[in-house]
């Protein structure tokens, strides 16, 4: 599950989302997680997929990192596929520690190479460690704002990418071609007989459809689905005891 | 290449500084936290989003106990008139087809609100809104023209327990109107911004919970023989 995919475009691409990463027991690195930015080492922009490094004292935005060490470490993304390309981004791990912001030339990224291209970048002129200037430091400043701009709200947990227009076009009309299916099969006599079983799967699909896609849940962090499914488990429970005790003492209505 | 590679456009948006409720930080953007102070929290989700999701499924019981009452008297009530003499599909089925319709026109609001587009946003907040009021204008006539076949809330309990699970449904149907029209009037006055589609993505996950409810409700309630 991916935390919000307009901060793990890259990740994405690579496998990677909040719950690989979670299993494999790699720290994320943003504001939702540990918003403090670990010093002077190799990060991996899960956005981007560039190499960075941060003097001590920074805390992250929305922007997702992992350490680069983690997830070598852990065979995720890019090191899984190509081990070649684990021991590629080396000159980064071995950038100086007075280095303030790592300037890798992404060998992760190379990897996999971003499609669009980075909004903004900070002029090269900022190469100029080991001190920055006050004009460095200013621009990277807003930079480093635009992080939080780009992200939705906090906590904005959307998890993978919500499908377009078009997916929410065709589930609309799939569930009207439902609808039109159990209101015609009610009009058929021949199908009487097993009228309750279809508009069950019917009505099942339709709910189901709403939810996965309208409402998200199939995208959604795992943890909504179990509240979500605690609640209608307890509800169905309860309906369906309801009715069973009212059969049992009663027997079925006329009719049945 | 410098790592720090984002757009800029917000350096030009209001600064704000600090929202985590922590202190200021370099990359704590200027509208990362636009509305109140933001705590990681121990789930590493949103806790607004995951209160909705607690309240549905609390009114999911709500709604379960109400169906399973309908249907522990469905067809056990000897006073008529019975369901199927009263009820009319057709009317029924074009309703059930609006509100699906109309989960359609919020998904698309938060699409429209995702893609930074207030106008369409708007458009489709109204459109839902209106869809949502023609379904409740359909259940208010279906309710009249019920009152005039003398099946009342009083009558028989196919009367108390059929105008308890649809009015209560109709309830929360108005309510997500009024949530509706009242995000429209947040987007029109500027306070609801594509920084915050949240906002609209939690309004939509009611609405389309009562959407689903009509699903069973048109299932078990209308069509079920």
């Amino acid at each position: 599950m991916v935390l919000d995919s307009r901060q793990m475009d890259w990740g994405g691409r690579q496998g990677l989302d909040s719950a690989a990463l979670k299993r494999a027991k790699v720290p994320i690195y943003g504001k939702w997680y540990f918003p403090d930015l670990p010093a002077n080492e190799p990060l991996v922009n899960l956005s981007t997929g560039e190499i960075e490094t941060f003097p001590p004292g920074y805390r992250a935005g929305a922007v997702l990192y992992v350490k680069e060490a983690d997830l070598k470490k852990a065979g995720l993304g890019p090191y899984k596929a190509t081990p070649a390309a684990a021991a590629a981004p080396a000159p980064v791990t071995a950038a100086p520690v007075a280095e303030p912001v790592a300037v890798a030339a992404a060998p992760v990224a190379a990897i996999a190479p971003r499609p669009a291209p980075a909004p903004a970048v900070v002029p090269a002129a900022h190469h100029e460690p080991p001190h920055e200037s006050a004009a460095h430091q200013e621009a990277r400043q807003q930079a480093a704002h635009s992080m939080g701009h780009a992200a939705p709200l906090r906590g904005d947990v959307v998890e993978h990418a919500h499908p377009g227009a078009r997916t929410y076009i065709t589930v609309a009309l799939i569930l009207a071609i439902i609808t039109a299916v159990e209101v015609a099969v009610y009009y058929l006599p021949e199908v009487r007989p097993i009228l309750p079983p279809i508009l069950f799967v019917l009505s099942a699909v339709k709910f189901w459809m709403v939810v996965a896609f309208f409402m998200h849940l199939w995208f959604d962090h795992v943890s909504f689905s179990w509240f979500f499914g605690g609640g209608l488990a307890l509800a169905l429970t309860m309906a369906g005891s309801v009715v069973l005790m009212q059969i049992g003492t009663h027997g079925l209505p006329h009719g049945y | 290449m410098v790592s720090i590679a984002h757009d800029v456009e917000s350096a030009h948006a209001p600064a704000h500084g600090g929202h985590d409720g922590l202190a200021p930080s370099v990359l704590d953007g200027p509208l990362s936290a636009p509305v109140g102070h933001h705590l990681p929290t121990s789930t590493g989700l949103d806790s607004r989003k995951l209160l909705m999701w607690l309240f549905l499924a609390s009114d999911c019981m709500f709604f379960g106990s109400l169906i399973g009452t309908f249907m522990t008297y469905k067809g056990r009530s000897l006073i008529p008139p019975s369901p199927h003499e009263i009820f009319d599909i057709p009317y029924t089925s074009v309703s059930a087809f609006v509100l699906l319709m109309s989960s359609l026109t919020m998904v698309l609001a938060l699409a429209a609100i995702q893609r930074n587009d207030p106008v369409r946003l708007r458009i489709w907040l109204i459109a839902t809104a209106l869809l949502g009021s023609v379904f409740i204008g359909g259940q208010y006539y279906e309710f009249h023209v019920f009152y005039q076949e003398q099946l009342t809330l009083q009558h028989s309990l196919f009367g108390s327990s059929f105008f308890t699970l649809t009015g209560f449904h109709g309830a929360h149907v108005t309510i997500g109107i009024f949530w509706l029209l009242y995000m429209t009037a947040m987007s029109w006055t500027g306070r609801l911004n594509s920084e915050q589609p949240l906002f609209i993505e939690i309004a939509g996950l009611y609405w389309h919970f009562v959407d689903i409810v009509w699903i069973i409700i048109f299932t078990a309630v209308y069509l079920l023989p």
